[in-house]
């Protein structure tokens, strides 16, 4: 569970990486979560370079067609399904171009 | 000034629902001494290596609680996720050369089965980085699917080749009364088994297991001469770190804690990979078996996928690895891994591994792996005296 300054200091960063667009270099599809993502079984999560050279590693949105070197850029959505006492994180995720 | 391995014990690996994280302990400190020519109060120094138990059983401070049973003693617990107890080794043999003391006991415990495998996964994540990996998702098998991923792009990679090294490492442990899993399987049943990250499928990674292994290791001679031939010497013990998190590597397809470490292992013992018999790898998925091989100088980069599927890396192949029935089958109780591996090498250099000892080896070496490659230790062993 993250404290809520935690969760602040991690959402700050997410004005700095909206629209940016990079490429996959690798990525996986999760069959088997860990706690909090279960319920978003089968996920598709990537690493990509980004145009600021900067490498993030995160879920992809809408993966049917992807493959390794695909374009992407980076969106905000929620991230694991917070518990009834937890705020919702909202961070970066990588849409396919 | 030579560092011995004066004696072993293992408990068997598996779900072992009959004990606690504290019995595991309890039951290993009792075993390893029936049957050594050390007392407890020769004890010196115990290092304790666990990962998880904060986390499963709430339960810190493990070594205090592991020296209760030996004495008033300096105890240090060692966290290094799934290299725990090879940092745990590689800290005692540093502390015995240092002169600081002349006999160590080292203890590896994990109890992962009391709990939810969503928990369990949860917690293993811990492993690498939460910032960077965790808070999206990131399991500990999606981690190494990001590698094999990439290797099949750089290199090419079947779906057979890596389902060989899990029938094989199967079929060691089948071998191992010691060991989680002693069914064989066959490239059929690892092929057909649940994807859990893709390309990796539920036969391609090591269980979630409950055990404990330790050793103790002296540079006392008055004990060193109480040792049955032949004795049994870690030559070296080494260890590199990399980037906690996957992303920030320069190769997904080779770890640079495990070509560092290896390294200065064969310089410092001036040793090179083809003076070592026989390995144990940290097989935490198929993947990492034929990367290490790599890594370690064994194969050249992108060949190391031939090795099982060949049977050169059979017990009775020219490069035994994991004759335990490594991670996979002989099971993973991440804190106590380095030490079932240590304690394979010993077994096997002393002629008392029974059903799948090697004819005549030398030397061998260990290899363990905490994280996605953040850690690596390289332990070397031989019984040339």
């Amino acid at each position: 569970m993250y404290s809520p300054p935690n969760l602040w200091r991690l959402q700050s960063e997410n004005k700095n990486l909206l629209g940016l667009k990079g490429k996959i270099l690798t990525y996986t599809t999760i069959y088997t979560a860990s706690t909090g993502f279960e319920n978003q079984t089968p996920y598709t999560l990537a690493i990509a370079k980004l145009e600021n050279n900067q490498m993030i590693t995160t879920q992809v949105v809408n993966p049917k067609n992807i493959k390794i070197n695909a374009p992407c850029q980076v969106v905000i959505r929620r991230l694991k399904t917070p518990d009834q006492d937890e705020i919702i994180d909202y961070g970066p995720k990588l849409e396919l171009l | 000034m030579p560092v011995y391995i004066l004696s072993v014990y293992q408990t068997k690996f598996g779900e072992l629902w009959n004990s606690s994280l504290e019995d595991l302990i309890d039951q290993t400190i009792d075993n390893i001494f029936k049957n050594s020519p050390c007392h407890k109060s020769q004890i010196n120094t115990l290092f304790l290596s666990n990962m998880l138990g904060q986390s499963t059983d709430n339960q810190g401070h493990l070594a205090s609680y592991a020296s209760q049973k030996i004495g008033n003693i300096p105890a240090y617990k060692v966290e290094s996720a799934c290299a725990s107890a090879g940092a745990a080794i590689n800290l005692a043999y540093n502390y015995l050369n240092s002169g600081v003391s002349k006999t160590a006991l080292v203890i590896g415990v994990e109890k992962m089965t009391d709990i939810a495998s969503s928990s369990i996964s949860n917690y293993l994540v811990q492993a690498g980085s939460q910032k960077k990996e965790g808070r999206y998702g990131v399991t500990f098998p999606a981690l190494y699917a990001l590698i094999t991923r990439a290797y099949k792009q750089k290199y090419g990679l079947t779906r057979d080749q890596l389902s060989s090294v899990a029938v094989k490492n199967h079929f060691h442990g089948s071998l191992n009364e010691k060991a989680h899993f002693r069914n064989k399987i066959t490239l059929e049943m690892v092929n057909n088994s649940p994807l859990v990250a893709d390309p990796l499928r539920l036969l391609d990674c090591s269980p979630i297991t409950d055990g404990a292994a330790a050793a103790i290791l002296t540079t006392d001679k008055s004990l060193v001469k109480k040792i049955t031939n032949p004795k049994i010497t870690l030559l070296t013990s080494t260890i590199a770190t990399d980037t906690l998190a996957l992303q920030d590597r320069s190769s997904f397809t080779s770890l640079k804690s495990a070509k560092l470490a290896s390294q200065k292992a064969y310089k410092l013992t001036k040793l090179s990979p083809s003076d070592i018999d026989f390995l144990e790898l940290h097989d935490c998925f198929t993947i990492n078996e034929i990367i290490s091989l790599e890594d370690l100088g064994f194969y050249p980069p992108g060949a190391g996928k031939y090795a099982a599927q060949k049977g050169q890396t059979y017990l009775n192949g020219p490069l035994p690895v994991n004759t335990s029935g490594g991670l996979k089958a002989c099971g993973h109780p991440v804190g106590a891994s380095g030490l079932k591996q240590l304690i394979e090498i010993y077994l096997q250099l002393k002629g008392l591994a029974g059903l799948r000892q090697l004819k005549n080896p030398k030397i061998g070496l260990t290899h363990n792996i905490g994280g996605s490659g953040a850690t690596c230790v390289i332990n070397i062993l031989s019984n040339k005296n």
